[in-house]
């Protein structure tokens, strides 16, 4: 498998991924490309997709830290008309509940919210989860769990189209 | 807890994430291109490297050598024309050349082999 074929299999759900942690998309594209890019460099063909994400992830943490005071100083100065860019493409989908499913996962605790998009986009097992995040598959899936549950409640009474 | 119908992890997975842009692409594709080839095969360039080192070794050789240490003159008189006195308990060699007669302090002279060697530390003309 060449590089690009990785990426394309995996490319959207390292960018969602990599959106939690980054102010904007473009900032997202470049901690995707960062990390992206050192795994490959180490491992090849043979990168172990959740090393993918954790690198993804750090690359993130890290552009989000470089850029936190500047951050803060632009989003205060926009705080008037900020209005967070989609994290997901809008084709096919009702724009409104796609916002409010949106907005529900974004509302979710951090630890929380990256398992889901693990699970969902990144399409890997509570093992994998648990590999990436450094943590016990058995709270992976907890976590996931506990996930669902919140979104449930906060969807509950919104209309589905 | 049946994931593969559960309807929020479905409606949530019905959401498709966005793509990488091109430029992004593009700017992962220049970071992984490889290197480009050398011109030079890497033997030519090792020699050409060994032969700069060389070089510059043996210029630093030949400039050592040029130089001459500070406590050597080499304008020593000829031994022929030496006549060596000895004011106050100082060794000196009187040598008259063809304008001025020039006296050398010998601090040490070994003057036992066919080849004297004169370690001259100060030269005063007597003219």
């Amino acid at each position: 498998m060449d590089w690009n074929e990785l990426l394309d299999r995996h490319g959207p759900s390292l960018l969602l991924y990599a959106r939690q942690w980054t102010t904007c998309h473009a900032d997202a594209e470049e901690a995707v490309q960062n990390g992206f890019v050192r795994v490959w460099r180490s491992h090849g063909a043979d990168a172990p997709v959740p090393l993918l994400f954790a690198a993804v992830k750090r690359a993130a943490q890290d552009l989000q830290r470089a850029g936190a005071r500047r951050a803060a100083r632009e989003a205060k100065a926009a705080e008037a008309m900020y209005e967070p860019d989609s994290i997901f493409a809008r084709n096919g989908h009702d724009p409104d509940r796609a916002r409010l499913l949106e907005e529900a996962l974004r509302q979710l605790p951090e630890e929380q919210r990256e398992v889901v998009i693990l699970k969902l986009w990144g399409e890997l097992t509570f093992k994998q989860i648990a590999e990436s995040l450094e943590i016990p598959p058995n709270t992976a899936a907890s976590r996931y769990r506990y996930a669902l549950d919140m979104l449930r409640r906060s969807l509950a009474n919104e209309p589905r189209v | 807890m049946n994931h593969e119908f559960d309807p929020i992890e479905q409606e949530l997975k019905s959401l498709r994430p966005r793509d990488l842009s091109e430029r992004a692409r593009a700017r992962i594709r220049h970071e992984l291109a490889p290197a480009p080839p050398s011109r030079w095969p890497w033997w030519l360039a090792l020699g050409a490297a060994a032969s700069v080192i060389v070089l510059l070794l043996s210029l630093s050789g030949a400039a050592r050598r040029t130089v001459p240490s500070p406590s050597v003159k080499t304008d020593a008189p000829p031994p022929s024309v030496i006549v060596a006195r000895q004011y106050d308990g100082v060794v000196w060699l009187e040598h008259e050349g063809p304008y001025r007669r020039v006296r050398y302090h010998v601090a040490r002279a070994n003057a036992t082999g066919p080849r004297a060697e004169v370690i001259v530390l100060q030269k005063a003309s007597l003219d």
